[in-house]
C-alpha cells in the first residue's frame, strides 16, 4: 500500500487486492474531506444566477459554523444606475426596521471624491448599471446576536473604473440566516456567491 | 415583478412573483429612492450654485484663477 507524497493519505498498490483493505475507501474520502475543511479562508456555501429579477434572497446561508461572510454579487441593471441595497433576513423575514442600517460612502470617479453617511432601514452595498458591475461584500458577525457589520466595494458599471466604497452596520441584535439583495429600481441579471471566512 | 429565493438547507432555488406584502415594500422602497435622488440634485444644484459664487467673489477681489485653484482645490472652477 502507497501513501501520497504531501498528505500521505494511504492508497492501495495496483497489485493489492482492494477486498483486503475493506475500510480503505472511507477512511481515504474522510481524511480528504478533513483536509479540504482545514485548508483554505473561504468557503463555498451558495451560489446561483438570476435574469430579470427584481430581487434576491438567500436563506439558511448564515450559520455558526463561520462567524464572517464574503458574497460576491455581478449584476446588470435592466436600466439606468441603480444602487443594489441589502436587508438582513432571519426566517425568511426581512429586517426593515427603521434608521437601523447606518453607513460611511465613498465614491472615486476620476480625481472628484465624494461622501456621505446617512441611516436606512436598508444597507447600500454599490452601483450597478446597465454595463456589467461586479461588487465584493464582506459581512461581519450576521449569525451572531450582536451588531452586524459590512463593507462593500463596487467596481461601478457605469464607469470605465470607478469605485463606490461602502461600510455599515445594521444596529439590532438579532441572529439573521440570511440576506435579500434589491436594486433601488427595475430588475438585474447575474450572479452570486457566499462564501464562509474560516474562523 | 419576480424574485429568485435560494434556501441553503433545504437545497432549493426557486423563482416565483413577489407576495403583496413584498410588492408594498418595495414600492415603498422605490419611492424613498426617489425622494432621496430629488434631494441630491437639488444638494448638487445648490452646491454648484454656492461654489459659482464663491468663484465670482474672489475673482472680484482680485484673485485669478490659478490663485483660487491653488488656495481651494475642491471648488474646481477653473475658468480660465
Amino acid at each position: 500500500m502507497g501513501t501520497t507524497p504531501i498528505f500521505g493519505f494511504p492508497y492501495p498498490d495496483p497489485s493489492d487486492l482492494v477486498a483486503n483493505y475493506p475500510a480503505l475507501g472511507q477512511q481515504l474520502a474522510e481524511d480528504v474531506e478533513d483536509e479540504i475543511i482545514a485548508s483554505g479562508g473561504l468557503s463555498l456555501i451558495t451560489g446561483n444566477t438570476f435574469s430579470a429579477v427584481s430581487s434576491v434572497s438567500v436563506d439558511n446561508c448564515f450559520t455558526s459554523t463561520y462567524a464572517n461572510y464574503v458574497i460576491y454579487f455581478k449584476a446588470t441593471a435592466s436600466s439606468g444606475t441603480p444602487v443594489l441595497r441589502l436587508r438582513l433576513r432571519v426566517g425568511g423575514v426581512d429586517n426593515s426596521t427603521a434608521a437601523s442600517y447606518a453607513r460611511q460612502e465613498a465614491f472615486f470617479n476620476n480625481t472628484t471624491i465624494s461622501g456621505s453617511r446617512a441611516t436606512d432601514d436598508l444597507a447600500f452595498l454599490g452601483e450597478i448599471a446597465t454595463v456589467e458591475s461586479n461588487l465584493i461584500v464582506n459581512i461581519f458577525s450576521p449569525q451572531l446576536t450582536t451588531i452586524t457589520s459590512y463593507r462593500s466595494v463596487t467596481q461601478s458599471g457605469r464607469l470605465s473604473a470607478g469605485i463606490y466604497d461602502v461600510a455599515g452596520t445594521h444596529n439590532q441584535t438579532v441572529a439573521y440566516d440570511g440576506f435579500t439583495a434589491t436594486p433601488a429600481s427595475g430588475t438585474m441579471t447575474g450572479g452570486f456567491r457566499v462564501y464562509g471566512v474560516k474562523n | 415583478m419576480e424574485k429568485l429565493v435560494v434556501d441553503v438547507a433545504q437545497g432549493s432555488s426557486v423563482v416565483r412573483e413577489l407576495t403583496p406584502d413584498e410588492l408594498t415594500q418595495m414600492e415603498a422602497d422605490l419611492a424613498a429612492a426617489q425622494a432621496a435622488e430629488t434631494a441630491a440634485a437639488a444638494k448638487a444644484e445648490a452646491d454648484a450654485a454656492a461654489t459659482a459664487a464663491a468663484i465670482a467673489h474672489a475673482k472680484s477681489l482680485g484673485f485669478t484663477d490659478a490663485m483660487i485653484a491653488v488656495m481651494y482645490p475642491n471648488l474646481g472652477g477653473n475658468n480660465e
